[in-house]
Parts: structure tokens; C-alpha cells; sequence
């Protein structure tokens, strides 16, 4: 039986076909499923954020470990849902209103997947009573806003008046090229990532999870 | 001592562009900046549908641009130009792309769906019939006519190499793609560089033919072939991807020009700098760090590094002050300003653009 910290350096390295072979063969060995994504998956997921931050790897190498991971939760998340296990945070994520950039929200997105979140990805050029109907409707812990363009970045103060002006204790996290955050503060988002990486983090410690 | 001319005029500017792209000075480094128009624009009102009838009505775009540059004087090295533009994808609209048009920007609809798709697109002869280009060479056409000699049509936005790539298929699927087989992406991509050396040379043969000089988006002069290379998709690799991919096809696309300027674009991007200062072809540097992140005066460093390597560079300060600043770390030699906020009224230009004279001397 393979060992969990194998099926992490697949992922990691980004090899798609090993770690697909490595989740069939912990499956077949009799591995929960929710093991196999919290100790071996998630796991290889962080190294590759760290990696990230540090510049050690960039875009191409995040995504190849992304899809690695994609490929072998097809393989667990049927298995998870049969057994009525959910992963224990929901994330919104979007691109808001006027803007339809969207590989930020992309990194951001997945690696809050790898972090073993269930996100709701609304795409691009995302309105505020949008961003709104789906944190109410999914009970997020989380609303992620993102903007590339300076053009847009009032649309990103309007949503986040308009989500707070609802009450509702989702926090709400944002980022883009040009966010700071002392935009984010001016603005009264809770949370500023400047990159893929440090989203994990900053999204942990809003929904209370220790990063 | 005669009192300093300082509107714009072509000869002047055209002097010290030639000598700003050595990396030297006239009696002044070029400064582009703007006034702010003592009474508005008239400019024509748009009744049209859709954002995409606007961008592409030729007529409706080179006459609200007279109206604005009609009311603007020209100040310093600000060429008083049109850019006909239809966002930064136009190349990838060779490929049969289509564009969606925001207010102020457009974007491309991917059009490569998955990895061998590629060698559906080397095998795509670029076709320049299609809407977005036959709309630029009418508003070129009609530009000229217009402005009968009095202000200056510019060259279009030509993103190139690895940003056409991105266009046609997205830039994570493009990532993915040179993992998964870079040397299909690599042909892929001298088919893109091809491609746009054409659109460059029609560009710059209609222009000239209209005794245009070579100007764009990035507001130079030059007479001969000239233009402002980029690669956005920089920010997304690794030196060695940047070294191995993107650095061949910047050569490829920069080997008949005399003058170039590479469009260095956000903070995740600088780690290629050092390959972007060894392309043989390189005259310039402008280095946009982008909104959000400090002024002109916080990259110092940035504009050192590249005028040691012994190229010129713009400097996007944000306003008068962070302009003189960067002025004064620098020296003149080598250093174009372009001050992003406008100056109140002619006085407060003409005071600036004396002080750069005096800083300069």
C-alpha cells in the first residue's frame, strides 16, 4: 500500500497519471476517502502555495498540480458524497461587475479547492446582488472579490457595502493587481490577499481555521 | 536669453527622441504630459446600439478624437495623435477571434479549444479581411484625410507572441499547453510572430505611405520602423520559461525594427527583466508597476539597473513632483518623463517643463 506522503509529492510535482494511480491504490488498500484528500491531496496542495509565495514555481506549475488534484477528487468526491461527508467551508468567488478578467479568481479559486473548500465560482463581470444571493443561498463563510482593473475597483467598494449592509456573517476577502491593503481596509473588506498563496492563509484565518 | 517655445513641435521632438533612444540627451529629456482643456470637448455623441458598434465606427472614433486633440494644444513631446484601437487582442482577430468590447478595453473569445488544436492554427494563414482589422485601416484612412497634416495617426495596439497564444486559447489552458508539449506551443507561436511581423509591416507601409512617422499607444517618435514589444504573459512563468519561449520569439518580432521600447508590465513580471536588458534589439524599458503600487520615485532601482545595462527608459511618474525626483536620482541622459496627471493649466506645463530644462542643463 503506498503511503499518503507519496500521493502528496504527486501532487505537488504535478503528476497527473501518479496521482490517480496512487488514489486508486489507497482507495483499494482501504483508505477513507476523506483521509486520502485531507493528509495526502490538501497537503500537496500547501507545498505548492508555499512554493508559490516564494517564487519558486509560477502559474504553470500551480496549475498542472491543480489539475492532478482535480483528477483524483473525481475519483474520491462521489465516494465523500455517498457518505455525506462536505467539505466544512463554503467559499463565493467572482470577478466583479465590469471586469472580465478572470485568471486571478482562477489561482484564487482553486487553490482554495486544494485547501479542501467547496467554492462557487460566478465567473466574471459578477454584480454585487449576485455575489449577495449566493452567499445567502450557500451559506458562505466567504466572499472572494476580485478586480484587474483600476475602472472597476468601485464596483468591488459598492459590493462589499452592499454585502455588509446585509447582515450576514460571511467575511469577505479581496484581490487583484491593483488592491492594497489599505484599499481593502478604505473599503471595509476583511480580508487583502496579494497572491494565490497567501489566499489560503488569509481565507483560513477568516473563517477561524488555523492556517 | 529668448523666451523657450514650449508646444509641441515635431521637429523639436522628433530631435530629442532620437536622442532619448541612444540613451542620451538633446537640451532636455522628451516629457509627454497633458493640460487640462480650458472648455470641453465637442465631441460627436455616441447613439450607437452596442459598445461594439461604437469601438468599430471608424467615422464616430476619428471625429471624436479631432474634437479632443482640436481643443487639447500639445504640449512638450506629447505627439497630438489618434491610435486606432480595438483593445490589445487585434492579432489574435487574424485567427478568426472575436472580440467582446467593454467601455474602456476588449477582450478575445478563445477560439483554441484544446492542445492539438494548434496544429489547426500553424496551419491558419492570418486573414486580414476580417472586421477588426478592415475597421483600423478605415480609421487610419479617414484619420488622415481628416486631420489633413495638422495632428499625427498612430501605429495600433499589436500585442505579439505568447499574448496572441493567450488570446486564441486563455492563459491558463496556454500554461498547461507548454507543459504538456512545448515544442507544438513553440511552433505555435513562431506562427503568431509571423503573423504579426505582417500586421506590423502593413501597418507601418500604409502609415508611412500616408508620411506618418512612426508613432503609438506609447507616444514616440521615430523615422523608420519602430514599436513597443510586449509579452503580458510574462507574469505568469518562470525565468526559464521567459528565457527558453518568450525571449526567442521577442527577437523574432524585433529583428526589422530600429527602434524598440519593451512594455515591462506589473511587479510579477520584473523577475524577467534581466532577459528582457539582454534582447540584442533593444533601444528602452517602460516599466509599468501598475496602480496600487507606489509612484515613479519607489523604482529607482528598476531604472538604475536599466541604465546601466545602457537602455533608455520612460518613466510613468504620477505627477510633476514624483517626475523631477526620478529626474534628479537619474540624471537626463537616457530618461523620457510622462507626467500621468494633468497639469491645471498652460502655466503650471510651461513652469515644469522650464524646471526640466534647468535640471537638465
Amino acid at each position: 500500500m503506498p503511503q499518503l506522503s507519496e500521493l502528496t509529492a504527486a501532487v505537488a510535482a504535478g503528476k497527473r497519471t501518479d496521482t490517480v494511480r496512487l488514489t486508486q491504490e489507497l482507495l483499494a488498500a482501504g483508505s477513507a476517502p476523506q483521509d486520502i484528500v485531507e493528509k495526502g491531496l490538501v497537503p500537496g496542495m500547501a507545498i505548492v502555495g508555499e512554493q508559490f509565495k516564494k517564487n519558486e514555481i509560477f502559474v504553470p506549475e500551480m496549475l498542472v498540480a491543480a489539475r492532478a488534484m482535480k483528477e483524483a477528487l473525481k475519483l474520491l468526491e462521489p465516494l465523500l458524497a455517498s457518505a455525506g461527508i462536505k467539505p466544512k467551508y463554503t467559499a463565493i468567488i467572482g470577478t466583479v461587475q465590469g471586469d472580465l478578467h478572470d485568471i486571478g479568481k482562477n489561482l484564487i479559486s482553486m487553490m482554495w479547492r486544494g485547501a479542501n473548500f467547496a467554492v462557487i465560482d460566478l465567473g466574471t463581470n459578477v454584480s454585487a446582488d449576485k455575489y449577495l444571493a449566493a452567499a445567502k443561498e450557500h451559506n458562505a463563510n466567504l466572499v472572494g472579490l476580485s478586480a484587474l482593473l483600476t475602472t472597476t475597483m468601485p464596483a468591488m467598494k459598492d459590493t462589499v457595502r452592499i454585502l455588509k449592509a446585509a447582515g450576514l456573517s460571511t467575511k469577505i476577502m479581496v484581490g487583484g493587481a491593483p488592491i492594497t491593503q489599505a484599499f481593502a481596509d478604505e473599503i471595509g473588506a476583511d480580508g487583502y490577499a496579494a497572491d494565490a498563496g497567501t489566499a489560503v492563509d488569509i481565507a483560513k484565518k477568516l473563517v477561524g481555521q488555523a492556517a | 536669453m529668448a523666451k523657450r517655445n514650449h508646444h509641441f513641435s515635431f521637429a523639436a521632438a522628433s530631435a530629442r527622441y532620437d536622442a532619448w533612444w541612444l540613451g542620451q540627451r538633446l537640451d532636455r529629456p522628451p516629457v509627454s504630459l497633458w493640460v487640462e482643456p480650458r472648455h470641453p470637448a465637442s465631441a460627436p455623441r455616441s447613439n450607437h446600439a452596442t459598445l461594439r458598434d461604437r469601438w468599430l465606427d471608424a467615422k464616430f472614433q476619428v471625429e471624436s478624437a479631432y474634437a479632443h486633440l482640436s481643443h487639447n494644444p500639445a504640449y512638450g513631446d506629447c505627439v497630438p495623435s489618434f491610435f486606432p484601437n480595438v483593445g490589445p487582442d487585434l492579432v489574435s482577430t487574424l485567427f478568426g477571434a472575436e472580440l467582446v468590447f467593454g467601455e474602456s478595453t476588449s477582450w478575445c473569445q478563445h477560439t483554441v479549444h484544446e492542445l492539438a488544436d494548434w496544429e489547426r492554427f500553424i496551419a491558419t494563414p492570418p486573414d486580414f479581411n476580417n472586421p477588426y482589422w478592415q475597421a483600423i485601416e478605415e480609421m487610419i484612412a479617414l484619420a488622415a484625410d481628416r486631420f489633413g497634416g495638422r495632428f499625427y495617426v498612430a501605429q495600433p495596439d499589436l500585442h505579439g507572441n505568447y499574448d496572441i497564444l493567450a488570446g486564441l486559447r486563455g492563459p491558463e489552458d496556454l500554461c498547461l499547453d507548454l507543459i504538456d508539449d512545448p515544442e507544438l506551443v513553440r511552433r505555435a507561436c513562431s506562427h503568431a510572430s509571423r503573423a504579426y511581423l505582417e500586421a506590423y509591416r502593413r501597418v507601418y507601409q500604409r502609415l508611412t505611405s500616408l508620411g506618418q512617422p512612426c508613432t503609438t499607444w506609447c507616444s514616440y517618435l521615430h523615422n523608420g520602423p519602430a514599436y513597443i514589444p510586449s509579452c503580458d504573459f510574462l507574469c505568469l512563468v518562470s525565468k526559464d520559461i521567459g528565457e527558453d519561449f518568450i525571449r526567442p520569439a521577442v527577437e523574432q518580432e524585433t529583428a526589422p525594427m530600429e527602434r524598440t521600447i519593451f512594455h515591462l508590465d506589473g511587479p510579477q513580471a520584473l523577475h524577467h527583466l534581466d532577459m528582457v536588458l539582454r534582447l540584442p534589439r533593444l533601444n528602452a524599458v517602460q516599466w509599468v508597476f501598475g496602480a496600487g503600487h507606489g509612484r515613479a520615485s519607489d523604482w529607482l532601482e528598476v531604472y538604475r539597473t536599466c541604465r546601466q545595462a545602457g537602455k533608455a527608459v520612460q518613466i510613468l511618474a504620477e505627477d510633476a513632483a514624483d517626475a523631477l525626483h526620478v529626474l534628479r536620482e537619474l540624471g537626463p541622459d537616457g530618461v523620457w518623463l510622462l507626467v500621468g496627471t494633468p497639469f491645471k493649466n498652460a502655466n503650471q506645463a510651461t513652469a515644469f517643463l522650464e524646471e526640466v530644462h534647468v535640471l537638465s542643463a
